[in-house]
């Protein structure tokens, strides 16, 4: 699973999710790409798992790319613990994804293999998403 | 490179807030400059621009004519933006150009023909997707193919390779890649984990702790 080498802070704060994704909003590698269509938390977990559900599907062949990393922790305290005493501890590792924000890309398989691949991988995560085409002339768009 | 014909309105207003209440009765905001010429706002017909974005007529010469003039201008597009997630087209730019003079513009590169070494399980993987050409504009073309009948596993194809028509000068790097045929990836074995029993993960390494704890 994905999670950072180094940090700065053990902990950080939430953190807020406004707007639309400035970079990264297009196909930049691949032929197919899995666009988020809301902004949300993608655990390490889920980016996983895609990734797995992208790879097992498409077999041999292709190329996957994975746009984001989980660089930011997050805390939870133990059950049935009272409130107070400092923030939690360390469970898992999130990647912040704002709509937007492409955060497969695939190549190198037919559009159909590649349609499914990335409609598997788009079960395993938390927001709506779309699947996107690189299209001649750099533009990218939904089919 | 084809031409395209297009009637457009001079416009005056700028700034977001008309630009949104433009957009939401049907109209593009876009500006023409270069050649040495001012600035030139004016609007383009969303349905129109669709149209010819659908057809393929946004790579191709625009003969752009404003409302009330009966004179032509010659320009190409230099920039389309567009809404990442609706893909509605918010604004175009044209820039200026003389039949006579060499223009810079980036042309897309399509791909041609089936690859023996892809039949063969290869994979076919794309390098640059567009490239920067230089040219007069009677002598730009729409797109540069690349024919890969010919390519087996291990083959590539690169900028220096290309067969280019007469006056057009790329100006990438000739060792860029374009497209070359690729091995297909071993499949790893992935190892069973079992439900419950998770693998301990250790924590990333905090910059600056150890520092902090000899100090003590």
């Amino acid at each position: 699973m994905l999670l950072p080498r180094r940090v700065k802070h053990r902990k950080v704060q939430r953190g807020k999710m406004r707007g639309m994704a400035k970079s990264g909003n297009c196909i930049h590698f691949g032929e197919y790409g899995l666009q988020a269509l809301e902004s949300g938390w993608i655990t390490n977990r889920q980016i996983e798992a895609a990734r797995i559900a992208i790879t097992r599907h498409v077999k041999r062949g292709g190329k996957v790319w994975i746009n984001i990393f989980p660089d930011k922790p997050v805390t939870e305290k133990p059950a049935e613990t009272r409130m107070g005493s400092g923030k939690g501890s360390p469970e898992y590792w999130v990647a912040v994804v704002k709509r937007g924000r492409v955060m497969f890309e695939l190549a190198g398989v037919e559009e159909s293999l590649a349609r499914e691949a990335l409609r598997l991988a788009a079960h395993k995560l938390s927001v709506k998403t779309r699947i996107l085409k690189h299209a001649v002339g750099g533009e990218a768009h939904e089919n | 490179m084809d031409f395209v014909e297009l009637n457009v309105k001079p416009r005056e207003e700028v700034g977001k807030e008309k630009a949104k209440k433009l957009r939401g009765k049907g109209e593009i905001p876009a500006v023409m400059y270069g050649h040495k010429a001012k600035n030139q706002l004016f609007l383009i017909n969303e349905g129109e621009f669709n149209y010819l974005g659908q057809h393929g007529g946004t790579g191709g010469i625009f003969k752009l004519t404003m409302e009330g003039e009966k004179k032509a201008q010659n320009a190409i597009i230099k920039e389309i933006q567009k809404d990442p997630l609706s893909d509605r087209v918010l604004h175009v730019d044209f820039m200026k150009i003389a039949m006579d003079e060499a223009v810079t513009t980036v042309v897309s590169v399509v791909i041609t023909g089936e690859s023996p070494g892809v039949k063969a399980g290869g994979v076919l993987q794309h390098g640059v997707w567009e490239l920067n050409v230089k040219a007069l504009p009677k002598d730009l073309p729409s797109n540069i193919e690349v024919n890969v009948s010919s390519m087996e596993v291990g083959d590539l194809i690169k900028v220096k390779d290309l067969p280019l028509p007469e006056g057009v000068e790329v100006l990438n790097s000739p060792e860029e890649l374009i497209v070359s045929v690729v091995p297909p990836s071993k499949i790893v074995e992935e190892k069973v984990e079992v439900e419950g029993v998770e693998k301990e993960v250790s924590e990333p390494e905090v910059i600056g702790a150890k520092e902090t704890e000899q100090e003590k």
